[in-house]
């Protein structure tokens, strides 16, 4: 029980510490697509991390803990690329500091393609 | 009855669902929860989900086993990498756009390409054609940025080809 309970704790800090690089990747981070890089990848990992910390220190609410997993999984990317794709589609608020950007040479503008 | 396996496919997802928020195996509460999901999964004719059933053959769970600790894996990566670019002094980026192909027959694999990538090292999906998909690279690979780009594709494709073709 020891073990769990330190195992537990430990998830919290890691996971808390993970969600607080994410907010500070959102303040530091120089454009709209890299900030978005720090808001959908680092607070995936941060909050399953403190939940499975939960997890430990509460073993009966684990089930409930996964499927809480199992939706921040499945949405916290749809949500990303949703800003991601509405930036590209507004020209005037698109970042100038791209190396390589085949999307523009595409021609492609988003919008429906069936 | 043509949509049967893909009702039942929804009305065992949305009882294992019941079954973990309620955390009860009574009798009372298993058959009330099995009335409600079947409720649901007739109203909506299997709409969310195809033949799941499939999915439990055991060759197709090891390469959906295989999958997801590949994709565990490679988000812990991630999210490390992100990490250590925030904590530096000056945050090193090198963003662009790369377009790479991806071919699947089946939407959904393609979206779980899609939300794969966006959840792992450097990457984001900013758009999909029918065979395109633009990745956005939060720091450009080394060597032929095409080439790097589709082999990071072409990981998850591989893999999720196994288990949908």
């Amino acid at each position: 029980m020891i073990f769990l309970s330190i195992a537990g704790h430990v998830l919290l800090v890691s996971g808390g510490f993970i969600l607080f690089t994410s907010g500070l990747g959102i303040l530091r981070m120089p454009d709209v697509w890299n900030r978005l890089h720090a808001g959908t990848k680092a607070t995936t990992l941060g909050s399953i991390l403190f939940l499975a910390g939960i997890g430990c220190l509460e073993p009966t609410w684990i089930p409930k803990l996964f499927l809480i997993v199992l939706f921040i999984i499945l949405t916290n990317p749809v949500s990303g690329h949703a800003l991601a794709r509405a930036v590209h589609m507004r020209p005037e608020e698109k970042p100038d500091n791209l190396l390589e950007d085949d999307l523009a040479e595409s021609g492609f503008e988003g919008g429906e393609e069936q | 009855m043509k949509r049967f396996p893909a009702v039942m496919s929804t009305a065992a997802v949305l009882l294992c669902i019941w079954i973990f928020l309620t955390l009860s195996f009574h009798p009372h509460e298993l058959v009330l929860g099995f009335a409600v999901s079947l409720i649901i999964a007739v109203a909506t004719k299997g709409a969310f989900t195809g033949n799941w059933f499939r999915l439990l053959k055991p060759a197709r769970l090891a390469a959906e086993v295989n999958y997801v600790l590949y994709f565990l894996g490679k988000m812990f990566m991630a999210n490390i990498d992100v990490l250590m670019r925030v904590l530096q002094p000056v945050v090193p980026v090198k963003p662009g756009i790369v377009r790479a192909s991806l071919v699947m027959n089946s939407e959904r694999a393609r979206n779980i390409v899609a939300n794969s990538i966006t959840l792992t090292p450097g990457t984001l999906t900013i758009e999909m054609t029918g065979t395109e998909i633009f990745v956005h690279w939060i720091s450009l690979p080394e060597g032929d940025i095409h080439e790097e780009t589709q082999k990071m594709v072409d990981g998850f494709a591989n893999r999720l080809k196994r288990i949908f073709e």
